[in-house]
C-alpha cells in the first residue's frame, strides 16, 4: 500500500508536473486566464494521462522496444482524438474554450513523459495511479492558477463577475507567466519548509534513539 | 536474409505491432466517430441556443443583398415569435476586414419592431475584437428606431472604430435584408424619396426624375436625369433628381446628384448625395451634402465637416479642396475618405454646372421647370 500512497503524493507533490517538473507549460501559460479552461484542460489531461498510462503498462511486454515511441504516439492520439470528439459532443462550451491547445494534448511532455519513464516498467493498477495522481496534480495547479489570474485579472471566477476591479494584464498568457513563476517559487519554499522539519523531526528522532541505545 | 529469417525477425515483429496498434486504433476512432460525431444541424442549434439562450424552432429564409456595405449569409424566421435571425458580414473593417454577426430583428406587427440582439460571430483581421463588448453591442437594441442606419460614431464604450463600422455595417445589412422581408420597401421610389428626404428633414418635398416625372412612394421604377453612370472628373455621376418644395410663397428648387468620389482610402471610394440650389436658371450655392455609402473607408463614422458645405455659394468653377491648416472640407483623421469626399461633391457640381441648359429646359408634357 505504501508503494500506491509513494506514487500518489510523488504525482501530486514532490514531482507535480506542473510546479516542480515545469512540464505542460504551454497549455497552461494559454489557459490559465479562465478557471474554467484551466480546470477543463486538467481533467481532460488526468483522463487522457491515466488512459494511456493503463493501455501502455498493458501492452509493455508486447510493443519492442524499438517502436516503443511510435506506439505511444498512436495511443495518445487515439485517446486526445476520442477525448476531443466526446467533449465536442456533449460539453462543447469546453470544447470551445480549450481551442487548439485540445489537440496539442498529443505532444504534451507530461502524458509522453510518464508513459516512457513510468507506465512501460510498471504494473496496470501502478500506472492507472501514477496518470491520475499526476493528472490531478496537473489539474489542481492549473485551476488554483486558473483561479488567480481570472479573480484578478477579470474580477470573475468560474465565469461570474464578483468585483469591478481588476488587472487586466494578467489575464493575458504575459500576466500568466508572473503568475506560474511566483505560484512555483511559493510551492517550493511550502515543500522545501515541509521537507525540512520533516529532517528536523527524523534527526530528533534518531537522536534519541541514540541516546536511549546510549543508556 | 531469406524470407524465413525476416518472419522471425524484430523488424518484422515491429511492423506487425506497429499495424495492429494502428488498426486497434483506427477501429476505435471509426465507430466513435459514428457515435459522437457533431451533425450540422446540431451545430446550427447549439448557434441559435447561444444567441437566444433556449432552443428555438426554425424556418430557412431565402437570402438576397440589398446593402452594398454587407452580406447576408442566411436568414431564419424564428416560427415560436416571429422574429429573424440573421447572419449578416460587415465590410469595412479594419484593414478592409470583415466582421460576421447573427442579428436578432423583432418584428411587430409585419414590420420591424427593434433589434433583440446582436452577437458577434467571426471575424476577419479584426485583432481589436474583444473591445467591443456586450455593452457596445446592447447599443443596437437600445439605439433602434424606424429608418436608423446605424454608423461607429452613435456606438459609444469601444474605441475601434473601423471594426465597430463593419459590425454597423452587419447590422444595416440585417435591417435591409427585413425591412424587405417585411414589405416594407417595395418600390424604387420609395427608397429614392426616403434617400432624398434624408437632406431636407422635415420639409414637404417633391422629387422630379427623367421627363420631369414626378416621382412617389408608389413608382415602382425611377430614371434619373442621367440615364447611366456617367464619369466627371475623380467622380461617377449616378444620378440627377429635381427637388421642389415651397418656403414661405416662394417654389424652391434644387439638383440633388448622387455622384461616387474616388481617391478614397485603399483606392475605396464614397458616394454622396449632393443638393444645389437653383435660382433664376443658374446655381445659387450648394444646400446640403450626405453621405449614402462607402467602399472600404474604415473612418467614415468619424467625419465631422460635412455641415462645412451646407450653404455654401456657388462661384463658377467651384472646387472644394481639403485645407489641412484650418481643417477647411476635411476631417482629420480621415484625410482620404475627406479626398473622396470632396472628390464626389466637386464631381456632382462639375456635371450640373456643364449641363445647366439640359437639366434647366423643360421636358415636353412634363411639369414646367422655372
Amino acid at each position: 500500500m505504501n508503494k500506491f500512497k509513494k506514487i500518489t503524493l510523488d504525482g501530486l507533490i514532490y514531482q507535480n508536473p506542473t510546479f516542480m517538473l515545469v512540464l505542460g507549460t504551454c497549455p497552461t501559460l494559454g489557459l490559465i486566464s479562465s478557471a474554467f479552461s484551466a480546470m477543463g484542460m486538467g481533467l481532460t489531461v488526468l483522463v487522457v494521462l491515466m488512459l494511456s498510462n493503463i493501455i501502455i503498462s498493458a501492452l509493455r511486454k508486447v510493443i519492442p522496444n524499438e517502436v516503443r515511441i511510435p506506439c505511444y504516439i498512436v495511443v495518445i492520439a487515439t485517446l486526445v482524438t476520442f477525448a476531443r470528439m466526446f467533449l465536442e459532443k456533449f460539453l462543447p462550451d469546453l470544447y470551445d474554450s480549450l481551442g487548439g491547445f485540445l489537440a496539442l494534448i498529443v505532444v504534451n511532455c507530461i502524458i509522453l513523459g510518464r508513459a516512457e519513464a513510468f507506465a512501460n516498467k510498471h504494473t496496470v493498477p501502478e500506472a492507472a495511479v501514477d496518470g491520475f495522481a499526476n493528472g490531478l496534480g496537473f489539474t489542481v495547479a492549473l485551476t488554483i492558477m486558473g483561479v488567480i489570474c481570472e479573480f484578478f485579472g477579470k474580477g470573475s471566477l468560474f465565469g461570474y463577475e464578483i468585483m469591478s476591479f481588476k488587472i487586466g494584464m494578467l489575464a493575458t498568457p504575459a500576466g500568466a507567466f508572473l503568475v506560474y513563476g511566483l505560484c512555483i517559487a511559493v510551492f517550493v519554499y511550502l515543500i522545501d519548509g515541509f521537507e525540512r522539519s520533516r529532517r528536523v523531526k527524523a534527526n530528533k528522532l534518531a537522536r534519541e534513539n541514540m541516546l536511549k541505545e546510549a543508556e | 536474409m531469406n524470407g524465413k529469417s525476416f518472419f522471425k525477425s524484430t523488424s518484422f515483429k515491429c511492423l506487425i505491432t506497429l499495424l495492429c496498434v494502428l488498426l486497434v486504433s483506427g477501429i476505435f476512432l471509426t465507430i466513435m466517430n459514428s457515435l459522437l460525431a457533431v451533425t450540422d444541424q446540431e451545430r446550427f442549434d447549439r448557434a441559435i441556443n447561444k444567441i437566444y439562450g433556449r432552443p428555438v424552432k426554425t424556418e430557412a429564409v431565402a437570402v438576397a443583398n440589398y446593402n452594398d456595405n454587407a452580406t447576408i449569409d442566411e436568414a431564419y424566421k424564428i416560427k415560436d415569435d416571429g422574429n429573424y435571425l440573421i447572419k449578416s458580414t460587415g465590410k469595412g473593417g479594419y484593414e478592409n476586414g470583415t466582421v460576421t454577426c447573427w442579428i436578432v430583428v423583432k418584428i411587430n406587427n409585419g414590420s420591424i419592431g427593434g433589434i433583440e440582439k446582436v452577437v458577434i460571430d467571426s471575424n476577419k483581421g479584426q485583432s481589436y475584437i474583444d473591445r467591443v463588448g456586450a455593452k457596445a453591442l446592447n447599443q443596437f437594441s437600445e439605439l433602434y428606431k424606424p429608418d436608423i442606419i446605424f454608423t461607429p460614431d452613435i456606438i459609444t464604450g469601444a474605441t475601434v472604430m473601423s471594426t465597430k463600422n463593419a459590425i454597423c455595417n452587419a447590422v444595416n445589412g440585417a435591417l435591409d435584408f427585413v425591412n424587405v422581408l417585411c414589405g416594407n420597401v417595395t418600390t424604387e421610389g420609395e427608397k429614392l424619396l426616403k434617400s432624398i428626404q434624408t437632406l431636407y428633414g422635415e420639409i414637404e418635398i417633391q422629387v422630379y426624375g427623367a421627363g420631369d416625372t414626378l416621382i412617389t412612394a408608389e413608382s415602382e421604377t425611377v430614371t434619373s436625369f442621367v440615364p447611366e453612370p456617367v464619369k466627371q472628373g475623380n467622380a461617377t455621376i449616378n444620378s440627377v433628381y429635381k427637388v421642389r418644395f415651397t418656403e414661405g410663397e416662394k417654389e424652391v428648387l434644387h439638383y440633388v446628384i448622387s455622384s461616387t468620389g474616388t481617391g478614397g482610402y485603399d483606392n475605396g471610394t464614397v458616394t454622396m448625395l449632393t443638393a444645389l440650389a437653383i435660382e433664376d436658371g443658374a446655381i445659387k450655392s450648394v444646400y446640403k451634402v450626405a453621405i449614402t455609402a462607402n467602399k472600404s473607408q474604415s473612418y467614415i463614422g468619424t467625419i465631422t465637416h460635412l455641415d462645412q458645405y451646407s450653404g455654401y455659394p456657388y462661384s463658377k468653377g467651384l472646387t472644394f479642396v481639403a485645407d489641412k491648416s484650418n481643417n477647411a472640407f476635411m476631417t482629420s483623421g480621415a484625410t482620404m475618405s475627406s479626398t473622396a469626399i470632396n472628390n464626389a461633391i466637386n464631381g456632382g457640381i462639375r456635371y450640373v454646372e456643364l449641363n445647366l441648359d439640359t437639366l434647366n429646359t423643360p421636358a415636353e408634357g412634363g411639369e414646367e421647370n422655372e
